[in-house]
């Protein structure tokens, strides 16, 4: 991704959107590999806040914000999967997800 | 009830080194004893006479590509990572076992066999039978869930622990919390038992991860269990990740896989 730079990209989501460290450097790394038909979306919605348009396997930002409460950046993230691998990541998002958390 | 020991010793795991592979695999490769699973694969893809044609051709129809790193992987994930491999792409995973493989498999006999106990003694529950479960009240269903739990905990050793039900986010069916395992009202409604027995056998098997990290030796792959002690500490949530990274973290896609085996055991094919 020739428009960001993977640090600035880590900092800015850590200040941001308050992920923990680990945790920014793995989404900036996914990031900076992004789709082609995802990529310039994102750098777009990176600097203005537009959500980006596309449809991928009939799910989009808002979709996937919606039905399973990601965040932008989850869902363009889970947009570059269905890309990638459409029929594994269908039959994920039917499932759903929870939360393995550990008690106090 | 299995007690709480090192069971290593019991399980048929496949012997180390280049011994576990099939010696057809390993023909004109020198010092194969130095190489590890992906350089073998390597090897038998550009073997035409393990993988011709013909298999080849089978091969792209089941994986969707052609690609040596899609074979490559499949075949590291069919020696090292069976019990996934195996629930993720069951077609892939008989193609490799009967074409390649030859009928060996590398499933540790100790988890086969619990899913097979847990299995037959889920189908003997008449409460989670879809025309018996439509009719029962949400109160019924939640006590069918807890018989579930129970059950579960006893085949696999460790202490039983509540489910309760609530409300949740879009999206999510359930979760445990360290003390109790929660399924989303909107699961516990819906006629479909498969869906709802499916997120106890879950959300208990990161119930069993928890137990298995604090109780070493309990589990009897450690390196599993340490992958899990880390996963537990950064943990991917699909809301702030996406699917992906969520889905494939190690105690998800343990879970995933484990709790799909035995759905589709009971419940059969596409439920």
């Amino acid at each position: 991704m020739k428009d960001l730079n993977k640090e600035e990209l880590t900092q800015h989501l850590m200040t941001e959107f308050s992920y923990p460290a680990r945790g920014a450097a793995l989404v900036a790394e996914k990031l900076m590999k992004l789709h082609p038909e995802l990529e310039a979306q994102f750098v777009i919605w990176w600097h203005n806040g537009s959500l980006p348009r596309v449809t991928v396997e009939e799910y989009t930002v808002e979709r996937l914000m919606h039905e399973h409460s990601m965040n932008p950046i989850a869902a363009m993230l889970t947009l570059d999967w269905l890309l990638r691998e459409p029929e594994q990541a269908k039959a994920s998002l039917k499932r759903g997800h929870d939360h393995a958390v550990r008690g106090s | 009830m299995w007690e709480t020991k090192d069971r290593t010793d019991e399980i048929q795991s496949p012997s180390e080194g280049s011994d576990r592979f099939p010696e057809s695999h390993l023909a004109g490769l020198e010092n194969p004893e130095e190489l590890g699973t992906e350089e073998i694969a390597k090897h038998v893809y550009s073997n035409e006479m393990l993988f011709g044609m013909g298999l080849q051709k089978e091969w792209s129809r089941l994986a969707g590509e052609a690609t040596p790193e899609k074979f490559v992987r499949a075949y590291g994930d069919y020696v090292d990572d069976p019990f996934t491999f195996y629930r993720q792409a069951p077609d892939q995973y008989q193609f490799m076992k009967e074409h390649l493989f030859y009928g060996q498999e590398y499933l540790k006999s100790a988890e086969a066999e619990q899913l097979s106990e847990a299995t037959a003694a889920l189908e003997q529950m008449q409460e989670i039978r879809p025309d018996v479960w439509e009719d029962l009240t949400l109160r019924e269903r939640l006590d069918a869930l807890q018989n579930v739990e129970n059950l579960m905990s006893e085949i696999q050793g460790r202490t039983p622990i509540g489910v309760v039900t609530e409300p949740m986010e879009p999206g999510l069916y359930g979760y445990f919390d360290g003390k109790a395992v929660h399924i989303s009202l909107e699961g516990l409604a819906s006629n479909d038992v498969a869906e709802a027995v499916d997120t106890i056998i879950h959300e208990g098997r990161h119930a069993y991860q928890h137990y298995a990290v604090d109780h070493p030796g309990f589990h009897p792959d450690q390196e599993q269990v340490e992958a899990w002690r880390d996963n537990f500490k950064d943990y991917l949530t699909a809301e702030l990740y996406g699917q992906e990274a969520y889905q494939t973290q190690p105690v998800e896609a343990d879970a995933w896989a484990y709790a799909s085996t035995i759905r589709h055991d009971i419940y059969g094919k596409g439920v």
